[in-house]
């Protein structure tokens, strides 16, 4: 991990404006986002929870003709999140949710499960964790934590992981080329 | 092979187990050389897993682009609950 420490003058904290943060671990069974952004944590924790904001943000990056198919979410400790897209030349990709934890606006956890196609969700969620620390007088410095479910057989993980990966870095591949 | 299995301690058929599945992720070559299997490490499969990461970064360097702008330009916490009354007369 770097060093995320934050800078403790403002003219610095405008320079980190707009830049975000990610470390990738070292085993890859986790990561975390950092980012400053330029409103109060109360929006930023708005623009995170409400499906009108997030409509708005949350397909960025995606492929040329992307389509937010459905964005729901219901920002209370038990409710559920759910969003879908559909990818040109690859389908319906899913994101499905529960909050569980709400301390707005400082922190949100989530237990969140992602699906390729129309099943269902099954296995262990990710476990993700955002904080909105109020920076300055107007900035929000978000941490976004997301931890990989723990492998219950690190031996069977290893084997489904590896035999994954190719045809999964291909999909990707095909995604992101389109 | 028979270097790996020296080094890590671990038995033959666990070695060749593990690097069956490194060479699935071209994260290892294998070439025979007689009676031997001769494993060196690729970096096609590390290459891809970076490009994958830096793929991965780039969405989510557009996603928070797009909020910030978002916030940064509708400051407002609360979301109007009467489009009909100025922001200003908001709690």
């Amino acid at each position: 991990m770097t060093d995320t420490t934050l800078p403790s003058d403002l003219s610095t904290l405008d320079a980190r404006k707009g830049s975000t943060k990610i470390d990738l671990s070292d085993d890859g069974s986790s990561y975390r986002c950092v980012r400053v952004f330029g409103a109060p944590p109360d929006r930023v924790f708005r623009a995170f929870t409400d499906p009108a904001d997030l409509r708005i943000w949350f397909p960025s990056g995606a492929p040329p003709g992307s389509e937010m198919t459905v964005c729901e979410s219901d920002p209370v400790e038990g409710g559920r999140y759910f969003y879908a897209m559909v990818i040109p030349e690859h389908g319906r990709i899913a994101w499905h949710g529960t909050y569980t934890s709400v301390d707005r606006p400082d922190r949100l956890g989530a237990d969140e499960w992602f699906v390729m196609g129309e099943a269902d969700p099954t296995g262990p969620p990710t476990d993700q964790t955002l904080t909105f620390e109020p920076t300055g007088d107007r900035f929000t410095l978000m941490t976004m934590q997301v931890n990989m479910p723990e492998p219950e057989d690190p031996e069977t993980f290893m084997e489904q992981s590896a035999a994954g990966l190719s045809s999964s870095l291909a999909a990707m591949d095909e995604l992101i080329s389109t | 092979m028979s270097e790996l299995v020296d080094g890590s301690g671990l038995r033959q058929p666990q070695v060749s187990k593990h690097l069956k599945v490194l060479a699935r992720a071209a994260l290892v070559s294998v070439r025979a050389d007689g009676r031997h299997r001769r494993y060196r490490l690729d970096g096609r499969g590390l290459q891809a897993a970076h490009d994958w990461f830096a793929s991965f970064e780039d969405v989510w360097h557009a996603r928070f682009d797009q909020l910030d702008e978002l916030v940064s330009t509708d400051p407002n916490p609360n979301p109007n609950p009467n489009p009909n009354l100025p922001k200003e007369h908001l709690p």
